[in-house]
């Protein structure tokens, strides 16, 4: 039988490597369909795969595959190993499936662009490192594919580098990841020391031995791989690159930082479940963190003009549900969140990229307005994008974010905190996308004469990938519909990931009543969007106006930029200068540079021998000639 | 039959001279004839040996010492043409090109 | 006695020839005075049964190379020389001065009396007359010395083609 896995994985570097070699010469034309056809391979094998487990008896659905031994030092081995398990099948399915969509609708989107080749070997490139980290069976593995897929992004956020902002917003996604890499890598060294090894499995088997539930060691192992979690997920408070890594291209804001990487964090805390599992304290600051981030993320897209910032606030946002239901021990709720979420969040992204590419850059907001007319395929896909994400029955998003907020209400380690941030949470998410939604597509139009003149619907290779998400977020939830034994057929396939038959089974008629208020609050927050952006004259200004001041904080997310920037920044910033004025300069320059003026001296005077003249070189020689003769004789009588 | 001290003196004088001459002339050609001049020093050297000491041995050596000199003849001689023509003149003492 | 004469006759002419080549200002004057110090070498040589070397020291020293350099004396046209100060006018002195000392070291090692302390070789002179002291070298050369001989023959090879290639023109 073929290696499926290894199939999966160097799709992906095949585009790369074609693209390198042939890609320039042929043009992005080429290079397009190279990389989108290798993601449909990819998203083929990755099927095909997934099949390949559905056969296997449920609690042995696990393939792996052993390359090669990488590391070997003393007792400790770590081995380029891959492993393809319901978690990482759930997973690869997305990356190559969506991916592959994002791919074609690429197509359209860079068309005419100058570096539009070089952008799709980025991306064939970022999905391998994504591949790599979801595949990965141990954690040295994962963190080769996390730290890739950390360079892609910084190369595809930066990837317009002639504009300051997008370069400068790659360096900031860059260094707030490396905050998180740090943690992770010392969390790393800590199981390490105290396993010896860094494989899943076997980390699994050794834990509830080595490890004192609850005790000081796991938990500080857990609390350093949510830190790293939170880098790549954007949680409180290493979000804020995640706005500004809007700077790339729009459809990498939909495969890189909405539908694949930012969700790496959370896929990490639920691959290294059976830690968190052993520590309630890391569990709860998890929970409490997710909470936060849902809530304040929620609140700040609330009040953003720009289209795309909503979008990566509202991503931020939902990444926080994510968080919050590992904090529960929801593990499976939170890979269907993070199922579902990337359809329709990667549906936004790219219906939003589609209206920017209409208005030629356009994305404020504020300057758009009745676009239905004109965009009809993206209004469409983009109003059942926003239901499902508003939580709406029975599309997508109800069913996931339903799973959550019924989890952090009944799990043992949830509370009724956390579902009234959860529900507060969807309150304002309903609302914020729907604001989005009725500023974008309906109403007045506010676009200049030229813009409405040249205003057009995308290319069917744009739209087409669309509508195949539009599907997918209407339908996608469907594969966890709880409630009936045996309907959640998520639920199911990843139990044995996560041990036991996932949560305990509660009243129907209450698991109802949940559905219902949630159903109930998505819908309140709908009507509220609606009330105030299409049937009140003045929009959201008079509730501006009436709380100036806390719209100007949510307004200003917060001033944790600038709150990073005069606690963080300027203080090392100043110490830099001092250690580069007084150190660098004053100490260490000095030092080397008196050695070479040392040197330079000697050198100055040892010259003087040298004249350059062959004759003068000849005397030196024949005189070297009558002392060694000497010496040779001096012995002689 | 001098006595094979003679030989060597004549040899050593030879040899002495010819490192004179390479130290202060500046003709390059009579500088490579000096050389020669030390070369042959050495031959006479070898022959007085072989001889007080019944071998062939120091003549075979001067016939290969032979065959070098005329080989490092006609590359020195070529050398000094081509210097020569790049520089209108043979002075060693214009040659500082060693020194950057 | 007759040989012992010609030993002083040869030296002599040896010596002065040398002494012409370092000392006379036309280079031309020098190449001549080697010629002749270089027969007196070959002179030398016969003095020590050395026939076969004699003649070809005459042959191709005093002749090929000599003529050789000749030619090229007098290709160059090299008689205005040495108007100009030496450039290091020290020069002369420690040149005569490592002269003097080299001479001088030798000298020690001749007069400390110990020459001729070597093994004794298989090919006293008179033998050697007897068979023919160009039979004997030819003999030596193509057994014990033949990888010598043949690498000599690469060299000289070798030579032929440096000069040409350093001495032609450039087509450009």
């Amino acid at each position: 039988m073929m290696n499926t896995i290894l199939f999966i994985l160097l799709l992906p570097v095949a585009g790369v490597l074609v693209n390198l070699l042939f890609g320039w010469r042929r043009g992005e034309k080429f290079a397009g369909r190279v990389a989108a056809g290798v993601m449909a391979l990819a998203f083929a094998a990755s099927i095909a795969g997934f099949f390949q487990l559905l056969g296997l008896p449920a609690e042995e659905r696990l393939i792996r595959s052993d390359l090669f031994e990488w590391i070997a030092v003393g007792d400790f081995r770590v081995n380029a190993a891959f492993m393809l398990d319901p978690l990482s099948s759930v997973m690869t399915l997305i990356i190559t499936g969506v991916g592959a969509l994002i791919h074609v609708y690429s197509i359209g989107y860079m068309h005419g662009d100058r570096g539009a080749v070089r952008y799709f070997i980025y991306l064939n490139l970022f999905v391998f490192f994504m591949l790599t980290l979801v595949l990965g069976s141990n954690f040295l593995v994962l963190f080769v594919g996390w730290e890739g897929v950390g360079l892609c992004s910084y190369l595809l956020i930066g990837f317009w580098f002639e504009r300051p902002a997008a370069s400068e917003a790659g360096k900031k996604a860059f260094i707030v990841n490396r905050i998180g890499d740090l943690c992770f890598l010392i969390a790393m060294f800590m199981l390490i020391g105290i396993f010896g090894t860094l494989d899943f499995g076997e980390i699994l088997q050794a834990a509830p031995a080595k490890l004192v539930a609850g005790g000081g060691a796991v938990t500080v192992i857990c609390l350093l791989l949510f830190a790293g979690a939170a880098g790549k997920s954007a949680q409180i408070p290493l979000f804020v690159w995640l706005p500004d890594a809007m700077e790339g291209p729009t459809p990498v804001s939909a495969l890189i930082h909405a539908a694949t990487m930012v969700t790496a964090g959370v896929y990490l805390m639920a691959r290294a479940y059976f830690l968190f599992d052993l520590s309630p304290i890391a569990m709860n600051v998890v929970a409490v963190v997710g909470a936060a981030t849902l809530l304040v993320a929620a609140s700040i897209a609330m009040v953003q003009t720009d289209i795309k910032r909503v979008l990566a606030y509202s991503t931020v946002s939902q990444l926080g549900y994510m968080v919050m239901a590992i904090g529960v021990g929801a593990y499976s709720a939170a890979i269907f969140h993070l199922l579902t979420h990337s359809f329709f969040k990667a549906l936004l992204f790219m219906g939003a990229g589609s209206v920017i590419h209409a208005l030629d850059g356009e994305q404020d907001m504020n300057r758009m307005g009745g676009l239905s007319a004109a965009l009809p395929s993206t209004s469409a896909t983009c109003a059942i994008a926003a239901f499902a994400i508003a939580g709406v029955f029975p599309l997508a998003g109800f069913f996931s974010k339903d799973a959550i907020l019924f989890a952090a209400m009944t799990s043992n380690r949830g509370g009724i905190g956390f579902w009234l941030a959860g529900a507060v949470g969807a309150l304002m998410t309903a609302f914020y996308i729907f604001r989005m939604l009725f500023k974008t597509f309906y109403g007045r139009c506010n676009l200049s004469i030229e813009q409405q003149n040249r205003l057009h619907e995308s290319p069917g290779v744009m739209t087409r990938p669309l509508k195949v998400l539009a599907v997918l977020s209407f339908a996608g939830g469907w594969v966890g519909i709880p409630i009936f034994a045996g309907a959640n057929l998520l639920d199911g396939f990843l139990a044995p990931v996560f041990g036991g038959g996932g949560e305990a089974h509660h009243e129907v008629i209450f698991e109802l009543m949940m559905m219902a208020v949630s159903f109930a609050i998505a819908v309140l927050g709908i009507y509220m969007a609606y009330n105030v952006f299409v049937l009140s004259s003045r929009g959201a200004s008079a509730y501006a106006e009436r709380w100036p001041g806390f719209y100007r904080l949510v307004f200003n997310k917060y001033y944790i930029d600038e709150a990073y920037d005069f606690l963080i920044i300027q203080p090392i910033r100043r110490l830099s200068v001092r250690l580069w004025k007084d150190f660098d300069d004053g100490l260490v320059d000095a030092t080397v540079n008196g050695a070479g003026g040392f040197v330079r001296l000697i050198g100055s005077a040892a010259r003087q021998l040298q004249t350059g003249y062959v004759k003068s070189y000849a005397v030196m020689m024949l005189a070297g000639a009558l002392v060694v003769a000497f010496y040779l004789t001096a012995g002689a009588k | 039959m001098a006595p094979l001290e003679h030989y060597l003196i004549v040899s050593a004088l030879l040899f002495a001279i010819g490192v004179v001459g390479v130290v202060v002339r500046r003709n390059a050609i009579v500088v490579v004839m000096s050389i020669e001049l030390m070369l042959n020093a050495g031959n006479l050297a070898f022959v007085s040996f072989g001889r007080f000491l019944n071998s062939m041995d120091g003549q075979l050596i001067v016939f290969f010492v032979m065959g070098v000199a005329a080989a490092e003849a006609a590359i020195g001689l070529a050398i000094l043409i081509l210097i020569y023509r790049n520089r209108e003149s043979t002075d060693v003492d214009s040659l500082n090109l060693l020194k950057l | 006695m007759a040989g012992l004469f010609l030993f002083y006759l040869m030296a002599v002419v040896t010596v002065a020839g040398a002494v012409g080549v370092v000392s006379l200002p036309n280079p031309l004057y020098s190449v001549l005075s080697l010629i002749a110090a270089f027969l007196g070498l070959a002179g030398l040589y016969l003095t020590l049964n050395a026939e076969f070397i004699a003649v070809v020291q005459v042959v191709i020293y005093a002749g090929a190379i000599m003529v050789l350099f000749l030619f090229v004396v007098m290709l160059l046209d090299l008689r205005r020389e040495e108007r100009i100060p030496l450039r290091l006018p020290v020069q002369k002195f420690t040149g005569a001065l490592i002269g003097v000392g080299l001479f001088a070291v030798i000298m020690k090692v001749i007069f400390s009396g110990s020459l001729l302390t070597g093994a004794k070789g298989a090919f006293p002179a008179e033998r050697v007359s007897e068979i023919g002291n160009t039979q004997v070298l030819g003999k030596i050369l193509l057994t014990d010395y033949l990888l010598p001989f043949q690498a000599m023959g690469v060299l000289l090879f070798v030579g032929v083609i440096g000069a040409v290639v350093l001495a032609r023109r450039r087509a450009d």
